[in-house]
């Protein structure tokens, strides 16, 4: 027992022997890391926030298919659907996108009636999520732009926009009434929220909806959901064209998530892949690079009287050290990247068409299981790099080693 | 005299461990006020999001799974473009 702890000792000692060699190695396995690690943190942070859309939200969202493409619901369909029993109530809302200012900023215009007026939109408890206040009752053009549109377009509660829309009735100037706070989920950033009436203005609609927002009591959300389906058409009345249903539940998120593993799978594929590409040249020096040294290394050791177990145990120790420096690296330097810096440059990397310095409270949350993978991983690539040369270094003769 | 800088190292590279747990133990979970902060929002636009998009330019699918059934660009600007699509194409072709 006191050999092994000796030659452990040996080991995590080995670290500074060779200064230059652990330096590079732990900064070459830190820099593949901390992408993927962030990554999957925002990925985390995403999934949790998707689960609060539903949660939060009504209990199934109604859309129109034509062509097996989303179609805009006449509100006449709210009828049919307050006529099924359990339905308690169905409130259409409007969600489209139009693009405002000289830089044609991408805008989501959501416009929704709240059922009990607006005056109770916004606060959970006793936070607040609007700098400013939300729409009036019946007032016209009122609006409460998210915080990165608002920083983009120099807006602030009490600003006032000239009219960016086309309206039968005429177009208006939009107040700005409130603004969004930044901590917020990050589909705040580049939304518009007015009033039902509003948004229909916005867009020169008038009696349709592009969703429908049906609460119903607990447990019919299933059987409300197979009754919507089984509806021939969502607009009976205005042609012999069907409008077939699509029904959104809060189940839909879990099989979503469930299904991808990861947000944005592809730029975190594309981590893993640079993280290989960068392990290369990190291989060819912890194996190429250091043989030369190990071997000298080895051959004094084993002079000594070392055995070939004790070489790699003392080499295994080496790099299970390393690693495990790598890996702490990374978790601290994604937390400091995602909290206090705000994901600044990889955000835009991570979630295609925020800008780099995003603007909005990029979704995060650092959870055991990628952490532990990122170790393993970062000890695997430490242990590919070093124990080969290791073995090769044990298994030659004294004297060949140390010539 | 004996040679103390293994116990250094260990000492660090138990110190720096203790930190990343401590980042992780902090990190993993979400405070009140924010889950909180997210109920005002989505109870404000009656549940919005569920993608890595900020707005609907780029993919509404990616913006809100209840507001697209698939990827925008599975029609435009050609039949088959999920491969023109930001949010869905590139190494993992996953949805």
């Amino acid at each position: 027992m006191g050999g092994f702890i000796a030659v452990a000792r040996s080991g995590v000692g080995a670290v500074l022997l060779h200064p230059m060699r652990s330096v590079a190695t732990v900064a070459a396995v830190t820099a593949m890391l901390v992408p993927v690690v962030t990554g999957l943190a925002v990925s985390e942070g995403l999934a949790d926030e998707s689960r609060d859309a539903a949660r939060f939200g009504a209990d199934l969202v109604v859309t129109g298919l034509r062509f097996g493409r989303p179609a805009p619901i006449p509100l006449t369909a709210m009828e049919a659907l307050l006529a099924i029993p359990e339905v308690t109530s169905v409130r259409p809302r409007i969600v489209g996108a139009i693009q405002m200012g000289v830089a044609r900023e991408d805008v989501v215009v959501v416009g929704l009636d709240p059922p009990g007026g607006p005056s109770g939109l916004g606060a959970a408890g006793d936070v607040t999520v609007v700098e400013g206040r939300l729409f009036a009752p019946g007032a016209a053009n009122e609006a409460v732009v998210g915080s990165r549109l608002a920083a983009r377009l120099g807006l602030s509660p009490g600003a006032r926009i000239p009219p960016f829309y086309t309206d039968r009735e005429g177009e208006r100037w939009t107040d700005v009434v409130g603004v969004f706070r930044s901590d917020l989920p990050m589909w705040e950033a580049n939304v518009v929220l007015t009033s039902f009436e509003t948004a229909q203005r916005f867009f020169d609609e008038r009696g349709h909806a592009t969703q429908l927002l049906v609460t119903c009591d607990a447990g019919y959300a299933e059987a409300i959901r197979e009754a919507i389906l089984r509806m021939p058409t969502l607009a009976p009345s205005l042609s012999g064209d069907p409008l077939r249903p699509r029904v959104f539940a809060r189940a839909d998120v879990e099989a979503t998530l469930a299904r991808g593993a990861a947000f944005g799978a592809g730029a975190f594929a594309l981590h893993f892949v640079l993280l290989f590409a960068a392990a290369v040249p990190l291989l060819v020096v912890a194996t190429g690079a250091g043989l030369r040294e190990r071997l000298r290394e080895t051959g004094v050791l084993k002079m000594l009287g070392w055995g070939t177990d004790d070489v790699l145990l003392r080499a295994f120790v080496e790099s299970l050290t390393l690693a495990v420096i790598a890996a702490s690296l990374s978790v601290i330097l994604s937390a400091l990247w995602l909290g206090p810096l705000g994901a600044r440059g990889i955000a835009a990397v991570l979630l295609p068409g925020a800008d780099a310095d995003p603007g909005f409270g990029v979704p995060w949350r650092l959870t055991p299981g990628p952490v532990a993978i990122a170790a393993a991983l970062s000890l695997a690539i430490v242990l590919v790099g070093t124990l080969p040369s290791s073995w090769r270094a044990a298994s030659a003769e004294p004297m060949e080693a140390m010539r | 005299m004996i040679d103390r800088a293994p116990e250094v190292v260990a000492a660090a590279t138990v110190a720096l461990a203790a930190c990343a747990v401590a980042v992780l133990t902090g990190g993993a979970t979400r405070g009140d006020a924010q889950v909180r902060r997210a109920e005002g929002f989505h109870r404000s636009v009656g549940g919005l999001g569920s993608g890595a998009a900020t707005s609907l330019a780029s993919c509404g699918a990616s913006f809100d799974r209840s507001s697209g059934a698939a990827c925008d660009r599975a029609f435009d600007p050609a039949p088959g473009g999920t491969a023109f699509c930001v949010l869905h194409a590139g190494p993992s072709l996953r949805r």
